[in-house]
């Protein structure tokens, strides 16, 4: 066991930039992107699709794509840099360290196998244990993530589950060696509101009770307001804000953030239209290097905004990648 | 049955009450649908297996007036699509009827007249990728409709016609010219709408035309609906499992859980003072920055299979106030208040009114 000192974090990323390798040469997929996730802290990851969410999970447990590949900056988890570990040690961090939730329960589970027989092997794999012990353990876990006759269910297979309690399974499988960070990638984005609920509860509970910090990616502005601590919002594969979620949310200090808030629909605001931003997210490769990347969709914008791309700017408690805080910093300096 | 109401202020969802200024334009009157879903006759015969039937749609009715909106939610599973798809006439009913101001579609569609019918109502789909042929140039998914239903007279005016569609829903004429893929999810839906609009429909069948896309295209194509509703006086079906999006479209919203509706009444106040137990669930499960923190009622269980549904409320497996009555007798929809509710409890006063801890409206 790695001893962690008490402030540092489960997870740490500096500076990662990570590139897809095309013919006409690299295309840059994450650019810059620093983060962090502290002991049962949960961190949302927010953006359109595209933006890099999920290659940000992915760079983490080393599950990125063939032609994608890390081309700079740093992760830790625990304290170990993970980034440049061969294929094998990378294969014992998964799991054991990085637990991983993915969208659709199918494609975690093996359909051949039972769910007690998947449990055991995966215990098994990081942890010595006897398969009597993995057997009681992989029926205590299920018990923990709320399914009723575990005993009975550890010998079904996944296709005898509904679609709620396979996601419930592979909570359990993605907890099974105690992982101290959990990735969860669209954990409930195939399920219905009502089961939606009963998983974030449960993942929010076990988060709190091992520890575990999570790294909880969605488009879903409504989940990250309930799960997250601490939320970052990804725009065309840099940072725009990362802040606490109640700074972000209700003060948003990116005209992103700001015009995503605006554009998602309340309960009972009577609201005759909705605000929108105009245009669509830059795709791969037409992100001017020296720019904002939201700067032709920005009503905001300011002369500096084409010409140079924004350092990350203290806004309260949030961090703001956007020029129009060097302006009110200066004039709040001025003022002083 | 429309007896003349002074009582403008009741925007009732249902036949026979309400505002006496516009008559309901669809009506659907005690619909169902059952699929069959026996296992194959040797396997019935060798293992003695029962035929068996699955409920998706149980006995419906409501109304849409000419020019609002209608919004259904629930839980998937519970029907809404199959209804959409009864209305648009792409299964046949096996009881009941959809008129359309006043001519009834299922007849009609019986006789195999079904270009008369179907002329005043189209649809759009969810999977904007899979809903248009890739095969075809944009141009040519367009004017399909304006072909088919003889809506101009030569080329050129169809021609005209289609750029003037792109035009409406904020797309180029000259993309008249590409194919499918050379457009985004959101402009996809856009050409999914032009092709509906073609059709010069008078009712609109939206099935969760937002629900694959990103929120803040979602908030460009909902902005868009709400302007070529009011600009060609559309009457709409509008389906969404995200209750907030109904909250915004809809004048009227029907919540359905397995094949029936069990509440129906305008967002404001089926959303703000929910009657019906399920619908109090599905608003507490709407995760908002509000209630984090709050317990809430977490929603138990999941919707059973409509194969062998739950006896006389559907809902008792799931319900915190279900007792003898609820699990013998299946309960109708009946005025409650300001809408209309399908519940024992509700009907007999044993369940409380929304209490304070219930945040889901304004």
């Amino acid at each position: 066991m790695v001893t962690v000192a008490r402030d540092e974090p489960m997870l740490e990323i500096r500076g990662l930039r990570v590139d897809l390798q095309t013919r006409k040469g690299p295309l840059r997929v994450l650019d810059d992107i620093s983060l962090e996730v502290g002991r049962s802290e949960v961190l949302g990851v927010v953006g359109e699709s595209g933006a890099g969410k999920s290659m940000t999970g992915a760079a983490v447990n080393g599950l990125l794509p063939a032609a994608v590949a890390i081309a700079g900056g740093e992760i830790r988890v625990n304290g170990r840099r993970v980034d440049n570990l061969p294929a094998d040690d990378l294969r014992k961090m998964r799991g054991r360290e990085v637990g991983t939730i993915f969208q659709d329960p199918m494609t975690s589970l093996n359909p051949l196998f039972r769910v007690g027989d998947q449990l055991v092997e995966t215990m098994r794999a990081h942890l010595p244990m006897s398969r009597d012990a993995a057997w009681r353990r992989g029926v205590e876990l299920l018990t923990e993530v709320g399914i009723a006759e575990p005993e009975q269910r550890m010998r079904h297979y996944p296709h005898q589950f509904s679609g709620g309690m396979r996601q419930r399974v592979v909570i359990a499988l993605a907890l099974c060696a105690n992982p101290s960070l959990i990735i969860a990638d669209e954990p409930t984005t195939a399920l219905d509101v009502s089961v939606q609920s009963q998983i974030l509860r449960l993942l929010k509970r076990l988060s709190a009770e091992h520890g575990t910090a999570i790294m909880l990616i969605t488009h879903d502005m409504g989940v990250i307001a309930e799960m997250a601590d601490r939320v970052a919002v990804l725009y065309a594969g840099r940072i725009a804000e990362v802040g606490p979620v109640g700074e972000v949310l209700q003060r948003p200090g990116h005209p992103y953030t700001e015009g995503l808030m605006g554009s998602i629909p309340k309960m009972g605001s009577g609201v005759p239209r909705l605000t929108q931003i105009s245009g669509s997210m830059p795709r791969l490769g037409e992100v001017v290097p020296d720019s904002c990347p939201f700067v032709n969709r920005c009503n905001v914008s300011l002369a500096v905004c084409s010409k140079a791309r924004p350092p990350d700017f203290e806004f309260g408690a949030s961090t703001v990648a956007c020029w129009r805080h060097e302006a009110a910093q200066c004039r709040a300096a001025s003022n002083e | 049955m429309s007896r003349p109401s002074r009582n403008t202020g009741n925007a009732g969802g249902r036949r026979g009450e309400g505002r006496p200024i516009r008559p309901p334009f669809l009506e659907v009157n005690s619909l169902k649908l059952e699929f069959d879903v026996s296992p194959p006759w040797v396997q019935r015969v060798v293992s003695k297996r029962p035929r068996q039937w699955l409920k998706a749609v149980d006995g419906v009715d409501f109304y849409i007036r000419r020019g609002s909106t209608f919004g259904l939610v629930g839980e998937s599973g519970c029907g809404k699509s199959t209804l959409a798809r009864l209305v648009v006439g792409l299964y046949d009913p096996t009881e009941g009827a959809v008129s359309l101001g006043g001519v009834n579609l299922t007849g009609l569609r019986a006789q195999g007249r079904l270009g008369e019918a179907n002329s005043k109502v189209q649809m759009i789909f969810q999977d904007p990728y899979s809903s248009l042929n890739p095969r075809w140039k944009v141009g040519e998914i367009i004017a399909e409709p304006i072909r088919m239903h003889g809506l101009a007279e030569d080329e050129s005016a169809i021609r005209r016609s289609v750029v003037a569609l792109l035009e409406q829903v904020g797309l180029s004429g000259a993309d008249a010219r590409k194919y499918p893929h050379e457009f985004s999810g959101g402009q996809r839906q856009r050409i999914s709408i032009a092709r509906a609009l073609a059709g010069e429909p008078e009712l609109l069948i939206c099935d969760e035309p937002t629900s694959a896309l990103d929120v803040s295209v979602q908030s460009q194509i909902l902005n868009l609906m709400c302007d070529l509703r009011d600009e060609h006086g559309l009457t709409m079906l509008f389906i969404s499992h995200d209750l907030p999006v109904i909250d915004f479209i809809a004048d009227e919203v029907g919540v359905m859980y397995l094949g029936r509706l069990c509440e129906v009444g305008t967002p404001e106040v089926v959303f703000s003072r929910p009657q019906h137990p399920y619908t109090r669930m599905l608003l507490d499960s709407v995760p908002t920055f509000q209630r984090r923190g709050h317990a809430g009622h977490a929603m138990i269980g999941e919707v059973p299979s409509p194969i062998n549904p739950p006896s006389g409320c559907t809902f008792h497996p799931r319900c915190p106030f279900a007792n003898e009555r609820c699990r013998a007798e299946v309960p109708a929809l009946i005025r409650s208040g300001e809408s209309w509710v399908a519940c024992h409890g509700v009907a007999e006063g044993r369940i409380p009114p929304t209490g304070p801890d219930q945040s889901g409206g304004g």
